[in-house]
């Protein structure tokens, strides 16, 4: 399987089981949970089924295209199912089969792994699951998101695409995964990890991007504060972008580390309290016509 | 109308023949392993518990779980509770019957309402009033009606280290979701609700394999078909099956294998069905240290290492499946890969952090966080490096600052490497590691391995001079900084592991014989620490938690009330033990000196603690000879004291039971609280003297007086 056909599998499966397929972010993001499909609309009453690819930053992660397992860029398969089902484990099961995984063949384990966010207040509870002892996904019951508590509890897989599909083609080394019948993944990133990581460890600018996370961070107020929550939120995830930036570069002093995450924060929950006021000054709309149509 | 059930005596149930099995089982997602342990514990207690106090007792009562279910297994229980008679008091005797003597409304009433004749009634007394009272036989309620009003709260009454919540709009919570309860009493399926689900007789066999639902009949019946399902309820069984089969791969190859406690005890908590298989790694990573290999293995895979001839690790790996033998090698292959991985990180780390001294990552110490408000790790380390200027001489030992000073930055420096990132159970343990291959000395390299033992109240102690040093400033930083900061360790949370710092102090400390005031050490070395007025401030709270340890610990080996004796009287642990030691030997020589000092110190302790202000003592306004008597005795007796060494604690004891003596005879003799203050203070003020003397010795009132 090559590695797109993993991404269009997993759509076609979850697409089936009623997710909207989503788009990534369109910014720069840490994770998946980043993308306003999971962090946002994870809050509040409203029905919420949803599946996408998202392209992950971690510059501290990079490794000049040197290391077999380890990017700086690499993707995440998001599934965000709220509520959860009750039958979540087994329509995961499902969807491994879906990639040509038995679960008879292999052995996969349910590990406790609890998960927790400090940029964005929030955690949750879970498992990382192991194939033959590799990590595949995280598996996360939220409990709390922008420190506000949850109810209903959404379910949020993030499959690791490189690594399953390492499994299911056999081979060590990310940079031969082949992406289809013709161009490798080396091909595709190889260089781009190499330049990234010049840029994120020795070429980047600590002034230019202490600037840029004050810019952000007093931006994504203004807006918030005209209740412009949606705008407001992508500049809070640059503010995260940004600071993620600044530690790989090891621009960010010790006692100031905790302050950085602490403004993050502090704009996550912001937007968190104001999507959620929007919601529910537009009456948790999302589902409802469903739910008319169906009496 | 005043009611009242006291139960009496239960009556022989009768149902000795008519008991049944009851099966109760929690299906769950999966638990975490560390978990379970504990809960197989808490749901036999609270099911010993709720049967008792719905006197259904059992004759035996076990339980069980695997990462998906956890299940109770009653046996021999009663059809019902056990019939008793209860006493129910009506109206008072004197308006139960009118003049005629004829019952009145408030009797019929009360009767009628009981079901009860008149001829059953009898005088029931109650705080000195006399009432109606009738006995009523109360048959107990079957175990089919009593069971399912209780279980809801047997499963609720379990708690873990963490819950969450996953049900719409209820705030209960358990560890992982609950997905189905099955119960079922002797051959019937028991209904009740709990956590939105309905109790039947379905259950699942190992998810992977049969997921079909199936429904047993009765518990025997759920055992059997368990098993044949994927499901070894037994944590004791499944052990045994992974040790067996361990035994079976190993034997072929004549091979052993590290297992370790903590670990098989995981793997038997994170399987249905174990089965265990032998992988193989490429010998080529037999080239990275040992303790890494293991680490990658136990740590991070699960897996246990295998030892070929002499101990060493041989390329091979024993991983526990959950489900049936692996044929076709999949699973083996499959997790061989991840070694395989891990090991190509692990050679990478290894090698890349050999490129760079552990000298030259000092600097980058400044930019680890220590604790907000102690600042770096740097920062950290050049208190424990200040710690081992002010340590040696009041210890008494010598140490070459100019040679061994850098150690306490080295010490840190295989946090930033990048095995010790990927690894960091082997914090230490690389920088010993490295400091060797850059052919540092042998005590440097011991030092900063031994600089974090003990881990533990039974781990291994530094084993050299200089570790012991450097672990001793390490954990006195640590313990006093972190109070500094006004945090404080409770029962259940301790994030910074100051019980073990306190530990490990006082258990260095003891073992090398190391005299050491630690409270006014931490006093005079405040001027380290960033804030020098709070770590003072917080430094009789740290004394008082480092005390507490302290006792703990000496307990074990000396009489506690010895140990509260001298607790208070030193900060010196060697102190506190030594006289720990000297009341235990000097107790024992002679029992009526014992006694006499023990009563004499104790009277003379009360008679004075209660005076505030006593004059200085007046050796001319004596009016009696024993005055004078003792105050001579006291006199000499000083001088003598004063000659011994201090830490001769046996000797100084000993002088002070030839203290008593006198004492004693003055209490005789002597009428202290006379009318004339003046005089009785000065006798009060005598008395003080030398009470203080034998009080800054120990606390003698804090032991019992036995005849």
């Amino acid at each position: 399987m090559y590695f797109q056909d993993l991404i269009f599998a997993l759509n076609t499966y979850w697409s089936k089981r009623g997710c909207v397929i989503v788009q990534p972010a369109g910014l720069e993001v840490g994770a998946g949970t980043f993308n306003q499909n999971t962090f946002l609309r994870s809050l509040g009453p409203e029905p919420w089924h949803c599946a996408y690819v998202e392209p992950s930053r971690r510059p501290t992660d990079g490794r000049y295209g040197e290391n077999p397992n380890r990017l700086q860029h690499y993707y995440q398969y998001q599934v965000l199912l709220k509520p959860a089902p009750d039958a979540v484990q087994d329509i995961y099961l499902g969807s491994l089969r879906a990639l040509g995984i038995s679960e008879r063949e292999h052995d996969v384990r349910f590990v406790e792994d609890d998960w927790e966010s400090p940029t964005l207040g929030a955690w949750g509870l879970g498992w990382e699951v192991w194939l033959d002892g590799l990590e595949i996904t995280q598996f996360t019951y939220f409990q709390e998101v922008g420190g506000i508590k949850l109810d209903p509890i959404p379910v949020e897989l993030t499959y690791g695409l490189e690594r399953i599909c390492m499994a299911i083609q056999g081979v060590d080394n990310v940079y031969d995964l082949k992406w289809n019948a013709s161009v490798t993944y080396a091909e595709m990133h190889k260089r781009s990890e190499w330049e990234q990581s010049t840029y994120n460890f020795e070429k980047s600018d600590p002034d230019i991007l202490f600037r840029l996370f004050d810019t952000f961070e007093s931006e994504a107020k203004r807006l918030m504060a005209a209740g412009l929550v949606l705008p407001g939120f992508e500049q809070v995830q640059k503010c995260s972008h940004t600071f993620n930036l600044l530690d790989a570069r090891g621009a960010i002093s010790v006692s100031e580390r905790m302050k950085f995450i602490l403004r993050v924060r502090d704009l996550a929950s912001q937007a968190a309290t104001g999507y959620l006021r929007l919601r529910e000054t537009l009456g948790f709309p999302l589902g409802r016509e469903i739910q008319n149509a169906e009496k | 109308m005043p009611r009242n059930k006291t139960p009496l005596p239960a009556s022989p149930s009768g149902g000795e023949e008519r008991r049944q099995d009851l099966l109760l089982e929690i299906g769950t997602e999966e638990i975490p392993a560390r978990f379970l342990p504990a809960a197989v514990r808490q749901l036999e207690e609270s099911a010993k518990r709720i049967l008792a106090d719905a006197r259904l007792p059992a004759k035996s009562i076990a339980a069980y779980a695997t990462p998906c279910r956890l299940v109770l297994h009653v046996m021999g229980l009663p059809a019902a509770a056990a019939t008793r008679v209860v006493e129910k008091s009506g109206p008072p005797w004197d308006a139960a019957f009118d003049a005629a003597g004829k019952p009145t409304a408030a009797l019929t009433g009360f009767l009628k309402s009981s079901g009860a004749a008149a001829k059953d009634i009898f005088k029931l007394e109650k705080k000195d009033r006399v009432f109606v009272g009738v006995r009523l036989t109360e048959k107990g309620r079957t175990a089919g009606i009593i069971l399912p009003q209780v279980l809801p709260g047997l499963i609720s009454s379990l708690h873990f280290p963490k819950n969450m919540r996953w049900r719409t709009g209820d705030p209960s919570a358990f560890a992982r979701p609950i997905r189905w309860i099955l119960c079922i009493l002797g051959r019937k399926a028991l209904r009740f609700t709990a956590y939105g689900l309905t109790a039947s007789a379905r259950t699942f066999g190992n998810k992977f394999f049969f997921p079909k639902p199936f429904r047993p009949s009765t518990a025997a019946d759920y055992f059997r078909h368990l098993e044949k399902r994927g499901v070894m309820v037994s944590a004791g069984r499944r052990r045994e099956k992974i040790l067996k089969e361990t035994r079976r791969l190993l034997a072929r190859k004549n091979f052993k294998c590290d297992m370790p406690e903590a670990l098989l005890s995981e793997v038997v908590h994170l399987t249905e069905y174990p089965t265990a298989l032998l992988g193989r790694f490429d010998e080529r990573f037999l080239d990275i240290p040992d303790v890494i290999l293991k680490s990658a293995m136990t740590h991070h895979q699960r897996y246990f290492p295998v030892l070929g001839r002499g101990g060493k690790i041989a390329p091979y790996f024993l991983v526990v499946r959950n489900g049936p033998p692996d044929r076709r090698q999949v699973v083996a292959r499959g997790n061989a890969r991840v070694l395989t991985a891990r090991f190509s990180d692990a050679k990478y780390f290894f090698e890349n952090d050999r490129k760079k001294k552990l000298a030259d990552r000092i600097e980058g110490l400044k930019r680890v966080v220590h604790l907000e408000g102690l600042g770096s790790l740097h920062d950290r380390a050049r208190r424990i490096r200040d710690l081992m200027v002010i340590l040696p001489p009041r210890i008494g030992v010598e140490i070459d600052l100019e040679r061994y000073g850098e150690v306490a930055y080295l010490c840190k420096a295989d946090l930033l490497t990048e095995v010790v990132g990927e690894f960091p159970e082997l914090q230490g343990t690389m920088g010993r590691i490295y400091a060797q291959l850059e052919g540092q000395p042998p005590e440097i390299s011991d030092a900063i391995a031994e600089h974090y033992l003990p881990k533990g109240p039974q781990d291994d102690l530094p084993a050299s001079p200089l570790g012991a040093l450097l672990a001793l400033a390490d954990k006195f930083e640590l313990l006093f900084g972190v109070f500094s900061l006004g945090i404080r360790p409770t029962a259940s949370a301790d994030p910074y592991g100051l019980r073990r710092a306190a530990i490990g102090i006082s258990r260095i400390l003891l073992a090398r014989a190391w005299h050491l005031p630690v409270g006014k050490l931490a006093e005079s070395a405040s001027h380290i620490f960033p804030d020098a007025a709070a770590l003072k401030t917080a430094v009789p709270a740290a004394l008082d938690f480092f005390r507490g340890r302290l006792e703990a610990q000496l307990k074990e080996t000396y009489p506690a009330e010895f140990v509260a004796a001298c607790i208070n009287v030193s900060d010196d642990p060697c102190e506190v033990a030594g006289k720990a030691e000297a009341l235990r030997k000097v107790s024992a020589e002679s029992k009526t000196r014992w006694v006499t000092l023990l009563r004499t110190a104790k009277r003379a302790h009360n008679i004075v603690r209660a005076e505030a202000s006593l004059p200085a003592l007046n050796a001319g306004a004596f009016r009696q000879t024993e005055e004078t008597a003792l105050y001579q005795a006291f006199k000499t007796w000083q001088t003598k004291v004063g000659a011994l060494p201090d830490r001769k604690y046996t000797d100084r004891l000993r002088a002070i039971v030839e203290m008593a003596d006198p004492l004693n005879q003055f209490f005789e003799k002597v009428f202290v609280m006379v009318d004339d203050a003046d005089l009785k203070n000065n006798r009060l003020a005598l008395i003080r003297s030398i009470s203080e003397a034998f009080r800054s010795y120990a606390e003698f009132d804090k032991i019992a007086v036995t005849d």
